[in-house]
Order: C-alpha cells, then sequence, then structure tokens
C-alpha cells in the first residue's frame, strides 16, 4: 500500500511539473528555464518576453498552483472536521463571507481595504465570521445534510446582501464586482506573489498542529477527545486554517467552486488511506493539477471564446459531486 | 484504582449522589440499573467529558477533572456500544490511534508502539483481521478491535457503553469472557454499563446497581448476588 | 451570467449620469475644445498634450504627449508619449468605433470587444479574417493576446479609480490603456467632440474639427428651431428589464437631447448621481397620459406585448405615439454618439410632426403593429 501511494505522488508530481511547464508557457509545453529564471532575477525592463513571463506567465502560474493547493486542503479540513465528504469551503458559505467583505469593499470604496493587505485582512475575516457561524450550528444539527442546507442559506444570505449593495452602488462596481465572480488567476501581479506565499505558508505551518488531531478525527469527536485532544482548541486552529486558505484565495481569485470539494474525494480514492499527512500532500497536488488544467482550457480555448474559471471548475467538479452523493449517501 | 468521593453527578441538577465508592485494578464492574436513570451520564463523568456537581474522582491519587485532556487520556480509555468502521482506515491503524496520549504533536508512532499493538492484538487473538479494513469488519471484530484500541491506552480504567448492544449471542458472550480475562491479566480496572443482567452475573466480578430511589450506585458482589436481588433493588 | 454583461452595459449607455461639471481652468488659452469635460487637447510647443480628466473630481488622470514619429522633441517627463499618427489601436467602447469610422481610419482598429455588440461592417470583416481580435471586458482579458495586435495603444470604458490588475501589466508591456470617459460628458456635443481625440491620434486632425465643426452648428440650428416651439409634448424613455425600469435621469446627455429637442421628459428634475429605476407601477402612474414613448427597444408593438401585456395601458401606445431604432442597436450605439444633430433632428421630427418641414427619420423609427 505504502509503495503505491508513493507511486501516485511521484506520478502526480510529474503531471504537476508538466502542467506546470505548460501553463507558464502560455498553453505549450517548452522548457525556458532560462526565461522564467532571468525574468525573476535577472530582470530587464526592455526584453518583451521576459515581461511577458515576469508580469502575466508566472504570476498566473503561481496562482493557479496555490490556489488549487489551498482551496483543496481547506476542503479536506472542513470534510474531515464535519465528518462530511460534500463539505467545502464554497459549499459551506465561507467562500460567501469572504465574497461579502470583498463586495462591501469594492462597493462602498474604502480605500484602505482596496490596499493589497487590506482586502487580503478583510476576506480573511469574513471567512472566518462565516466559518464560526458554521461551526456554531454544526453543534446543533446531527444530520449531514443539514449542515449542507446551513451552509447553502448562508450563501443565499450573502446573495441577497450583495444584490441589496448593488441597488445603491454604480454600473462599473457592480460589473466588475460581477466580472471577479467568475474567478480568475489572471488578477495577481507578479509583486504581490511574496504577500500570498507568506500567507499560505503561514497557512501550511499551522497545519502541522493539525496532522495528528485530524487523523484520530476519522472516528468521531468524542473518541478524539476521550485521546486526549483539546477539541475547542482543536476546532477553532481548524477553523483558522480553512478561513487564511479560503479568505486568501477568495480575495485574489473570486468565490472559485467546485475545487475544494471535488479534488479531496479524488485524493480519498486515489491514495486509500485516511493518514492525513499523505492527505494533505495528495490534496495539495491534485488541487493545483486540477485548477491549471482549468486554467489551461481557459488558455487554449480563448482564441474562440472566453470561459468562465467558475464554468470549467463546475463542468468538472458537479460530475464529482453527483458520483459522491449516489456512492455515499 | 479510582475513588469517588462523595459526589453528585448531573447536567444541571443531581442525577445520582454516590457517598464513597472505591473500585479497583484486576477487576470487571457492571453497572445496572433503569434505562434513563443516570447509566450514560455516569460513565461521562468518569470519563472526564462532564464535570460533577459536587466531590471528586480520582484516578490513581489524580482528581480527573483537573488535569489535561492528555494525562486523563493515560488514566481512562473508554469503549463506545459502536465503532462503525472507516473506510480506508486499517485494523491496526484503529488500534494504534490508542497511542496517540503517548505520542509528541506530530503523532507519530514509535516502534515500541507497533510492538504493543502488535502484542495486544496477539493476546486478544485478533491478527487474522488486524490488516484489513475497519469498514470491512464483522460488528463483534468491530468491537473486539475497540477493547484492543483501549487496552493499547494502557490506561488503569476502561469504561465501556454497553459494548454488547449490537452483537448476537454468541459474540456477546465472547466479549464478555474477554473482559473478564483482561481485567485479571492486563490488571486494570474494567467498568462496563449493560442491559444483559445474566452475562453480568455470570462474568462481571461485583454489580454497581443503580438505586432509583435514593438515586445512588449499591455495589454487591457477584458471590452475594443473584438475579432477583438485582431486579428487586433496580427495577 | 452573460444577459447580466448586457445588462450592464445598457445600463452604463444610457442611464448612467453625470456629476456636475468642473469648471475649465480659464489660463488654458490653447484649449483646442469646447464642450466636453473629460479630456483636453493642448497645442504645445512641438507637441500636441492630450490630457483625459477625472470625471468625478475634475484632476488630471492621464496626460500624453502626441509627438510626431522620427522627431526630437523634447517632452516634459511627467507626459506619457504616444507617437503619432498611429498604425492602429485596439478599442473596446463601440462608440470610439464610430467617431474613428467617420474620420476613415476604421482599418486599422485592430481589437475590440465581443463581435455581437459591433456594427462596423470594416470590424466585422476584420474579424472574420482574424485581423482584428475580440476581447472580453478590460478587467478580464489576457494581456498575451493584446501584444498579438501589435497595437500600443488601447481604449477602454473608463471607471474612475479603478486601476485593475491588467492595466498595470499592459503598462508594463508597453501597451497604454486610455479611459474613454466620452460615456461620462454632460452635453451630447460634448460627447461627439471625443472624436478631436482620435483625429489628434491619427494625425487627422483637421478632418476631425471639420466634422466637429459642422455637427455643432447644425445641432446648435436645429435646438434653436426648436426653443421656439410653445409646445412641449411630454415623454419618457426605455422599457421594463426584470423589474427595473431604467431611465437616464435628468442631467445626463440623454435628458439634454430631449430638452434640446423641445420636449418636455417627464424625470428632467431627477438630480443626483446614478440612474433612476423605477418600478413598472411608478412609471406607470407618471406616464399613463404621457404623449410620447421613447427608446423602446423592440420593432412592432406586438413584441412589445409579448414582452410584457401591460404596456398597452399607455396612452401612448394606444396612440402609437411609440419610437425605436430604425437599424439593429449596434448602429444607434455605435453612430448616435458622434452624429448627435442628427439625434436630435429625428428627436424634434417626432416631437413637432406638421410644425416643422418633415424629413424622414434617420436613427429612429414609429413601431409598427
Amino acid at each position: 500500500m505504502r509503495m503505491s501511494r508513493n507511486i501516485v505522488s511521484w506520478s502526480l508530481i510529474i503531471l504537476l511539473l508538466a502542467l506546470i511547464l505548460i501553463h507558464v508557457n502560455g498553453g505549450i509545453f517548452g522548457f525556458n528555464f532560462g526565461k522564467i529564471f532571468s525574468s525573476i532575477f535577472h530582470f530587464d525592463a526592455n526584453d518583451q518576453s521576459l515581461i511577458i513571463y515576469r508580469e502575466l506567465r508566472i504570476p498566473r502560474t503561481f496562482m493557479a498552483i496555490f490556489a488549487g493547493m489551498g482551496l483543496s486542503i481547506a476542503g479536506l479540513l472542513m470534510q474531515t472536521l464535519f465528518n462530511n465528504p460534500l463539505a467545502g469551503p464554497s459549499v459551506l458559505g465561507i467562500t460567501s463571507g469572504a465574497s461579502l467583505c470583498v463586495a462591501i469593499t469594492m462597493m462602498t470604496g474604502i480605500s484602505f481595504f482596496t490596499s493589497d493587505i487590506g482586502i487580503v485582512m478583510i476576506a480573511l475575516i469574513g471567512a472566518l465570521i462565516f466559518s464560526l457561524i458554521i461551526l456554531f450550528f454544526s453543534m446543533f444539527v446531527k444530520s449531514q445534510i443539514s449542515l449542507l442546507l446551513i451552509g447553502m442559506m448562508l450563501g443565499s444570505f450573502t446573495s441577497a446582501l450583495i444584490q441589496v449593495l448593488q441597488v445603491s452602488s454604480q454600473a462599473n462596481q457592480i460589473k466588475a464586482f460581477t466580472l471577479w465572480g467568475f474567478g480568475s488567476m489572471q488578477q495577481v501581479n507578479f509583486n504581490q506573489i511574496p504577500l500570498i506565499f507568506g500567507v499560505f505558508i503561514a497557512g501550511v505551518f499551522a497545519l502541522i498542529f493539525l496532522i495528528k488531531p485530524l487523523n484520530l478525527l476519522v472516528i468521531g469527536e468524542k473518541p478524539t477527545q476521550l485521546l486526549g485532544i483539546q477539541m475547542k482548541s482543536f476546532r477553532m486552529l481548524i477553523i483558522v486554517v480553512t478561513s487564511i486558505f479560503a479568505g486568501l484565495i477568495t480575495a485574489y481569485c473570486g468565490p472559485i467552486s467546485f475545487i475544494g470539494l471535488a479534488v479531496p474525494n479524488m485524493v480519498k480514492l486515489l491514495y486509500k488511506t485516511q493518514n492525513h499527512l499523505q492527505l494533505i500532500i495528495g490534496s495539495a497536488l491534485v488541487g493545483a493539477c486540477t485548477l491549471l488544467f482549468c486554467d489551461l482550457l481557459i488558455l487554449w480555448i480563448e482564441p474562440y471564446f472566453v470561459l468562465p474559471l467558475n464554468a470549467v471548475t463546475a463542468l468538472i467538479g458537479a460530475p464529482v459531486v453527483v458520483w459522491i452523493i449516489l456512492k455515499k449517501f | 484504582m479510582i475513588e469517588l468521593k462523595n459526589i453528585e453527578i448531573g447536567y444541571h441538577s443531581a442525577l445520582l449522589s454516590i457517598e464513597n465508592l472505591v473500585l479497583e485494578t484486576g477487576k470487571f464492574y457492571a453497572i445496572i440499573g433503569k434505562n434513563g436513570i443516570g447509566k450514560t451520564t455516569f460513565i461521562h463523568t468518569v470519563l472526564g467529558l462532564i464535570p460533577t456537581i459536587k466531590g471528586e474522582i480520582d484516578i490513581n491519587g489524580q482528581n480527573i477533572h483537573q488535569i489535561s485532556a492528555n494525562q486523563r487520556a493515560k488514566l481512562v480509555a473508554h469503549v463506545p456500544s459502536k465503532f462503525e468502521g472507516v473506510q480506508h482506515l486499517s485494523t491496526r491503524d484503529f488500534i494504534a490511534m490508542g497511542r496517540a496520549p503517548y505520542t509528541n504533536f506530530l503523532g507519530k508512532l514509535a516502534e515500541e508502539d507497533w510492538k504493543l499493538v502488535d502484542e495486544i492484538s496477539a493476546e486478544l487473538g485478533i491478527e487474522s483481521f488486524l490488516h484489513k479494513d475497519t469498514s470491512e469488519l464483522s460488528d463483534g471484530e468491530r468491537q473486539i478491535a475497540s477493547i484492543a484500541k483501549a487496552l493499547v491506552q494502557k490506561t488503569p480504567v476502561i469504561v465501556l457503553d454497553e459494548p454488547t448492544a449490537f452483537l448476537d449471542y454468541a459474540n456477546r458472550m465472547s466479549v464478555q469472557k474477554l473482559l473478564q480475562k483482561v481485567a485479571k491479566n492486563a490488571n486494570v480496572c474494567i467498568i462496563q454499563s449493560s442491559h444483559d443482567l445474566e452475562l453480568c452475573l455470570e462474568f462481571a466480578d461485583e454489580m454497581l446497581i443503580v438505586e432509583p430511589n435514593k438515586k445512588t450506585i449499591i455495589p454487591i458482589n457477584r458471590a452475594n448476588c443473584s438475579k432477583e436481588k438485582v431486579i428487586e433493588i433496580a427495577f | 451570467m452573460k444577459q447580466m454583461i448586457i445588462l450592464l452595459n445598457l445600463f452604463i449607455l444610457f442611464a448612467c449620469n453625470q456629476k456636475q461639471a468642473i469648471k475649465q481652468s480659464k489660463n488654458v488659452s490653447t484649449d483646442l475644445i469646447k464642450y466636453a469635460q473629460n479630456f483636453k487637447i493642448i497645442q504645445q510647443k512641438g507637441f500636441v498634450e492630450l490630457q483625459i480628466v477625472n470625471p468625478e473630481n475634475g484632476s488630471v488622470e492621464r496626460d500624453f504627449a502626441l509627438v510626431q514619429r522620427n522627431s526630437n522633441v523634447e517632452i516634459p517627463k511627467n507626459l506619457e508619449q504616444i507617437e503619432v499618427p498611429l498604425k492602429s489601436i485596439i478599442t473596446l467602447s463601440g462608440t470610439n468605433i464610430g467617431m474613428i469610422e467617420k474620420i476613415k481610419e476604421s482599418a486599422k482598429i485592430k481589437g475590440v470587444s465581443n463581435s455581437k455588440y459591433i456594427y462596423n461592417q470594416t470590424v466585422l470583416k476584420g474579424i472574420k479574417s482574424k485581423k482584428v481580435l475580440e476581447f472580453d471586458d478590460f478587467s478580464v482579458l489576457n494581456p498575451e493576446r493584446v501584444l498579438l495586435t501589435k497595437s500600443k495603444i488601447l481604449f477602454h470604458t473608463g471607471f474612475e479609480g479603478n486601476t485593475t490588475a491588467n492595466e498595470e501589466k499592459l503598462s508594463k508591456l508597453g501597451i497604454l490603456c486610455i479611459p474613454n470617459y466620452d460615456w461620462k460628458e454632460n452635453h451630447p456635443l460634448g460627447k461627439a467632440e471625443w472624436i478631436k481625440v482620435f483625429g489628434y491620434l491619427f494625425g487627422k486632425e483637421k478632418v476631425a474639427e471639420a466634422y466637429f465643426e459642422r455637427v455643432e452648428k447644425n445641432y446648435l440650428q436645429l435646438s434653436k428651431t426648436a426653443k421656439k416651439f410653445k409646445k412641449k409634448p411630454t415623454v419618457f424613455s426605455g422599457m421594463v428589464y426584470g423589474d427595473t425600469w431604467y431611465m437616464p435621469a435628468g442631467e445626463s446627455f440623454g435628458a439634454k437631447l430631449l430638452a434640446d429637442a423641445g420636449a418636455n421628459y417627464v424625470a428632467k428634475n431627477e438630480k443626483g448621481t446614478g440612474s433612476m429605476y423605477y418600478s413598472f407601477e411608478q412609471v406607470f402612474k407618471q406616464n399613463q397620459n404621457t404623449d410620447f414613448w421613447v427608446n423602446v427597444e423592440v420593432p412592432t408593438k406586438k413584441e412589445m406585448l409579448k414582452s410584457n401585456e401591460k404596456y398597452q395601458y399607455f396612452k401612448a401606445f394606444q396612440s402609437n405615439n411609440l419610437f425605436s431604432y430604425a437599424h439593429q442597436m449596434n448602429y444607434f450605439w455605435e453612430n448616435s454618439a458622434v452624429e448627435p444633430d442628427r439625434v436630435l433632428s429625428d428627436l424634434i421630427q417626432i416631437f413637432h410632426r406638421g410644425e416643422v418641414k418633415s424629413e424622414s427619420l434617420h436613427f429612429y423609427r414609429k413601431l409598427t403593429e
């Protein structure tokens, strides 16, 4: 088993590298390490090909990799915490929380919040608040389906609030927000990469402390507690880490659906384990590959027509969800 | 050794009050009483999940409500009435979870931990399904795996909440026999709640009968106990 | 979602109204602009300065120096340089296409927004033969595809204070993105005057100025005539979308056109920024007996009733005073901005039939059964 899992991991790593090489070359496979290297370290503002790598391709590839990883890991955490294969940051309304806060800043135009740090912070706070709401309800509802329905209600509630905001905002703000809602890997600039990477790494660091309790949590909350885990602080840490990933990514890429829900299920199918160290690594790899692939589809089809990212993720994700429902409910 | 010192238990108002009760290691206790009388509340209190209203519960001299969850997990282990099994979780990995209180924050098991898991599995005679997925085990096998997990936890006290409720007669017998053996061989204090009066009378060392009028627990040694007497006191 | 975008486009085109005009500074004696508030063209020594003015606060948002290709003029450091005449251009605003067509340079358009919203035949042919690329909305287009057009200038519908990630990326690739604020102008002539921007960019400033002078003369002449009419018929505009009826507010160029045509626009006193939206009931109460109904977006009364049966209760509907666009809507969007005199002439014909020498309508058309 261990052997075959390693084979899966290495195959995924090779696939990921291949997808990165295609994606960073604008959709065509190629080895351009020299260009990539010099566009980062020996940047020459007069060389157009270097500008293309530095300003367009590298940020887009970077964002696709890390958004895929972050959303999938967040989905995995939610699925284990709520013991629910259909949980995920978008289904439970956590990205809605981030969206709402971003909508408020976009449509009211408070200037602090339109700065990079400001928008990340406000999105994190939004995600955190909505995660806590879901956590609160999870203590009262016993059924898995009920919690999902509550998550969807949070989503509806948010869209209603956003519509109320839209009535009193200007056309351009509505348009900007609508387009943001489609999801995109293109809105990140090269100089924003360190901030995103930093926050992401903070999330990964916190993950280290979650692996042991997550592994226990698969047999239930009470047994976990009786094996010596402080459930209250553990639950809070999961919520914080999920909010970091979901909020960060929503702030920069829009509310991306289905990745967080579908990827962890695919990973469990591939890895056949409950060891969360492996599940996290698997989710990161499969998540990055999936989102890179979705974005590549957009790149390839672009000359004919423009696909919104959320349409692509839904096309791939929705069948996976139906399959899970058929299998597990 | 577990000592209940003048306690009152319950969620808001006292369900049961027990003046002084000492339960010893190496013995197998059975709690018997009417439904809704507070057996589960008693078990949850002993596990440290809910606080006592009055008094304290000490295990090996430590007040279980005043220590950390991790320390408590080294003193008392739990076997629920049913473990559903988890897909992709092997029986051996499941039993090994009992070592969690002894690992660091990463949860990595040492060589000795695995050795202990295999030893206890061998003692219980469950090597045959040790590498099976827990979702593929039979109810009886799962219950024994749960007991193995509790044993691996190496606690002086193991509490079982109706461990035979979902088993057929043959399995109920073998689980009771196993608990009787384990209490002696591993020198642990085993406390179970149960509705299986006959089986308890056959295998448990002492009955802890919940008396509904005074709302207290009356311990009676198996030697002095009969089915009629239990029924008279408890129901 | 696509519908949402279309709706938003409509919204921007028809419903957005303007903030109070900014006072132009008087000391710019060489300013070559008369009506437009949102750009300035200034003749400097050796080059022409093009300023794009932020409609919200009147500050200069972008400052360009238009320099003849291969000339060695020193320009101040704070100006962004554009070499003219342009060899190619991308514009995501339909109104710009109409202006560029009027100075006969539409063959140089190398990129546009979705072809669904375009009328210009040269551009449509170019899209078919892949010489002209279609782009998505400015904030989500892929900058790499812009490079394929080899254009250095990209015009997009300007939204003040909204620097998108794309703008930054494109500027690093050496592509200047210029916001188009013609839709924020108060006066129809101010909107039309934007043709001068393209005139100077393509080295056809004389053509553009001559064209604008003619339009201005016609427009002023027509509005002078219209002022004489004592009877001012009442008029309202638009149709209901979903539950909302959008109408241009009182200070928009749309309202100005109706006023200059000698009509009494029902929402003329609606102040404030943003568009006016009403419920069906509000519009009905106010306009059951209103004389005229313009900017109906379907060609026949039958289709009107199909979209909403309640339209039949308006007096304008019963008395057949309904006017929609004569051509497809794209034609109107592209050309009405640069031909306000023709729009005005149509409107005067509509409101004062019999009082003026009757001519055939160009942009508008009476609805048929």
